[in-house]
């Protein structure tokens, strides 16, 4: 989700730390694009991220063909991967019970015939 | 330590930024009275708003500073008439953009005045809703200074 844009790094980054002290945000990027009109390639890199709880990754940029020089922050709302974390856990367990029920049938069968 | 972002152009800026944050009630636009309802202080001088409910984008309300450069006869009328060598002609530029994107923009550059200075300038632009929850006004807030020869 895009927040806002700037024309200034500072105030850019600035206000991706406000945004993520509030509680309402678990993390923020702020994007830096980079018009260059003698090819008319938009650069686009991450200048700063910021996770709750969470660790920093080293900057990546991209290349589009979209014209506009700003610094934009995003912002994130939930994270993400906890409710597939939490379903994977869910299906291996089961997946456990299920194992330890078949070979208890088999014992079972083979037992009393 | 946080980055103070520098200059009383940018403090500006920020401050109008925390006062229509301030005024979100979730992620959505706030409302218009509920940023201009907040104590602002000498951010009032420096702000504008345009009505964006007609076919043409007219001025509802010009701050004092603002007036005072060329903007008193403006009220009321399209911002298409704004002459661009003044501070409000610098300040609306970018309108249509904040009108599609709807979020806050903030921009800053120099130009040269209808008075013949070179003036530095910061300007915002955020939209804004109305009761009806319609994306009817935008509002700005621009001031400058002129850039030492």
């Amino acid at each position: 989700m895009l927040d806002s844009v700037h024309d200034d790094k500072n105030m850019a980054i600035h206000q991706g730390r406000m945004l993520i002290s509030s509680p309402h945000h678990m993390a923020i990027r702020v994007i830096q694009e980079t018009y260059d009109e003698a090819t008319d390639n938009t650069t686009s890199k991450i200048i700063y991220k910021e996770q709750k709880g969470g660790d920093e990754e080293k900057p990546k940029k991209t290349t589009s063909k979209k014209k506009g020089p700003s610094t934009k922050v995003k912002r994130k709302k939930r994270k993400k991967g906890n409710t597939s974390k939490s379903l994977l856990v869910l299906v291996l367990s089961m997946g456990g019970i299920g194992l330890g029920l078949l070979a208890l049938l088999g014992l079972l069968i083979a037992k009393f015939g | 330590m946080q980055d103070q972002p520098k200059g009383m152009e940018r403090r500006m800026v920020h401050r109008l930024l925390m006062h229509w944050r301030g005024a979100q009630h979730t992620d959505e636009i706030p409302m218009l009275d509920d940023v201009l309802s907040r104590d602002l202080g000498d951010l009032e001088k420096c702000l504008y708003v345009i009505d964006i409910r007609g076919e043409e984008a007219v001025y509802e309300r010009i701050g004092s500073n603002l007036l005072a450069d060329g903007g008193k006869a403006l009220i009321g009328e399209m911002i298409s008439d704004t002459p661009s060598s003044t501070l409000l002609g610098q300040a609306i530029k970018y309108y249509s953009k904040v009108q599609v994107k709807q979020i806050p923009i903030t921009l800053g550059g120099e130009f040269n005045h209808e008075n013949g200075s070179t003036i530095l300038y910061r300007s915002l632009i955020a939209p804004m809703r109305d009761k009806d929850g319609g994306d009817s006004f935008l509002l700005g807030a621009a001031n400058c200074k002129v850039k030492d020869a």
